[in-house]
């Protein structure tokens, strides 16, 4: 009974976000335009995040670098690991840890905004007022996160590789010229493109998610805190989830 | 209020544009690996087997990064168009008979072609050219080649486990190698073999010493082998021996005849011994003869055991007798 009552609350929650995916779509292209809405938003998802992010992206390259070291010792090809670390990063690790705590941060504070602005009935006083709501607080805020992780992902990619390069430096020493070369040397666009690709889709579902859980939050200000709470789990998993499609993806593609 | 807003535009510019820059300083890079930009021109070079190579692997000319395998055709079943894009600045170092070989790029890495010099001068490369390949030993090769030893050894090795087995079957062999009697009769044909090579020892010594002094022109072989007067006294000795033996022939021969006319007088002549051989009348007469004669004789011989009785002559033959024991008692 109880199981049953669970898997109807699932599909209803599928449903309910797919259609408030579809009004997004609906409302993105269609004027008017809060471009002004936007760039902020952009200012406080995209720029706000970068210390956090490109601090992560820093120590994941720094501890990758240490954690490898001594395996690949050894075997024997220390000269390898610019080489695995930087694939790893990219291909991989930059864009998930990114993700994930893009998703911390910004999933849950725009739940937390949406749920206490859905609360205090401000959306409604918004619709009253001749606004669009939607438009002027979902579509600005799931765009700017859709555009800025992936921005966020690159610097956090390039953050993790100097931190790898301190890392090797740690212990051994290698020219910062080598060192480019080698993660050049590696990389191939099919490494590149499929990982940046991947971002967008992580941002998208960090925003939508967060806007559903904040617009259609309940139950007042607990609600708030249940809404900023089950918004960030949800993006977590999402995005583990969407990492595997897309992998599948681009391994059919041939891109790997 | 509009000048902070302002402000953080700014901030969120230079965001963007960073994160802009480095995904497309990033492409360029990787970009530049494969030859993507910059000035370059097109060779070709056709393989048999270009054993797994692809599109985007390492061209090197004399070991120096030169461009990448930009597509791989093929043309029929043995042989596979190669299209290299090698970068422009070397392509005044690359001659038309530089060769392209395929080889790996360390031990496990990924295929290079690597292109070598020619030996002889000859104009630079152009945009289109095809260049002549070779193929170098790869390691597929030399696995191959490895494979053949490695079947090479299992017929050898199974030759060896057919003849081991078939060893340890026979029981001969086995009852000749665990047999204490072979080895002491061994033993004791050896130490025979030691006496007997000792006893050759000493001979060969000894015909070492005869020899020496047949050298040295002792003893009557000495002599004769080197003595140089004697050799003269040898030769008139053999001209003798030669006239002595001649001699003989013509005595022989003498005898012969006479021989024969002996036979001849024999079988048919008129004299006395042909009558006395051929005669039987003769030879029944002669017989009676010798009959009568042994009659005679034992007459005779009563006659004469008669006259010893005879007391005149009894005296005689005693002391004739009695001269007889003394010659005996001297002796």
């Amino acid at each position: 009974m109880k199981l049953s009552k669970w898997g109807a609350e699932v599909f209803r929650e599928t449903g309910a976000i797919s259609r408030f995916t579809g009004l997004f779509f609906r409302e993105v292209f269609s004027p008017r335009y809060e471009f002004k809405e936007f760039f902020k938003q952009c200012f406080l998802i995209g720029y706000k995040s970068l210390p956090l992010i490109g601090l992560t992206g820093f120590i994941m390259g720094l501890v990758l670098i240490l954690q490898l070291r001594p395996t690949l010792l050894q075997y024997g090809v220390e000269a390898k690991l610019p080489a695995m670390v930087s694939l790893s990063i990219v291909r991989e690790i930059g864009p998930v840890i990114s993700a994930l705590i893009f998703a911390g941060k910004i999933g849950s504070s725009i739940g937390a905004e949406l749920g206490s602005m859905r609360v205090t009935e401000q959306i409604d006083s918004m619709e009253v007022s001749g606004t669009n709501p939607f438009k002027y607080l979902v579509v600005t805020r799931v765009l700017a996160c859709t555009l800025m992780l992936p921005v966020l992902a690159v610097l956090s990619d390039a953050i993790g590789i100097y931190g790898s390069y301190i890392g090797f430096n740690i212990r051994s020493a290698m020219s910062p010229q080598l060192f480019i070369k080698q993660v050049f040397a590696t990389l191939e666009f099919q490494d590149v493109i499929p990982a940046i690709v991947k971002t967008y889709f992580f941002g998208f579902a960090v925003g939508i998610v967060g806007c559903y859980k904040g617009y259609f939050s309940k139950n007042g200000t607990a609600g708030v805190g249940t809404a900023a709470n089950s918004a960030v789990v949800l993006c977590s998993v999402l995005i583990f989830v969407i990492d595997l499609i897309i992998v599948q993806i681009a391994d059919l593609l041939g891109y790997n | 209020m509009k000048k902070n807003e302002n402000y953080n535009n700014i901030k969120l510019g230079i965001f963007v544009l960073a994160g802009m820059i480095t995904l497309i300083l990033s492409f360029y890079m990787i970009g530049a690996k494969q030859n993507v930009f910059g000035s370059n021109i097109f060779i070709k070079a056709r393989f048999k087997d270009i054993s797994g190579l692809t599109t985007g692997n390492n061209v090197r000319f004399s070991g120096l990064q030169a461009g990448v395998v930009k597509s791989i055709k093929i043309i029929n079943d043995t042989t596979i168009e190669v299209n290299l894009v090698i970068n422009k600045s070397l392509q005044s170092f690359i001659q038309k008979n530089s060769t392209a070989a395929i080889a790996n790029e360390g031990l496990m890495g990924n295929k290079v072609i690597n292109i070598f010099p020619g030996t002889i001068p000859a104009p630079e490369i152009e945009d289109g050219d095809l260049i002549p390949t070779k193929i170098d030993v790869s390691t597929d090769a030399m696995l191959s080649t490895l494979n053949h030893t490695n079947s090479n050894a299992e017929t050898i090795s199974e030759d060896v486990k057919y003849i081991i087995k078939r060893l340890n079957n026979n029981n001969t062999l086995w009852q000749v190698l665990e047999d204490t009697s072979v080895a002491k009769s061994l033993k004791s044909s050896l130490t025979n073999f030691h006496k007997v090579s000792e006893e050759i020892n000493t001979i060969s010594l000894d015909l070492h010493h005869t020899i020496i002094e047949i050298n040295k022109g002792e003893g009557i072989a000495g002599m004769l082998l080197t003595n140089k007067k004697s050799e003269e006294e040898m030769k008139s000795v053999l001209n003798h021996i030669a006239k002595v033996s001649e001699n003989a022939d013509r005595l022989s021969a003498r005898l012969d005849s006479v021989t024969k006319v002996l036979q001849k007088d024999i079988a048919t002549g008129p004299g006395p011994v042909h009558t006395l051989l051929t005669d039987t009348a003769d030879v029944r007469k002669i017989n009676n003869t010798l009959t009568n004669l042994e009659k005679g004789t034992l007459a005779f011989k009563e006659d004469m055991e008669a006259l010893k009785q005879n007391f005149l002559f009894r005296k005689y033959f005693k002391n004739e007798e009695k001269k007889k024991r003394k010659e005996d008692a001297i002796k």
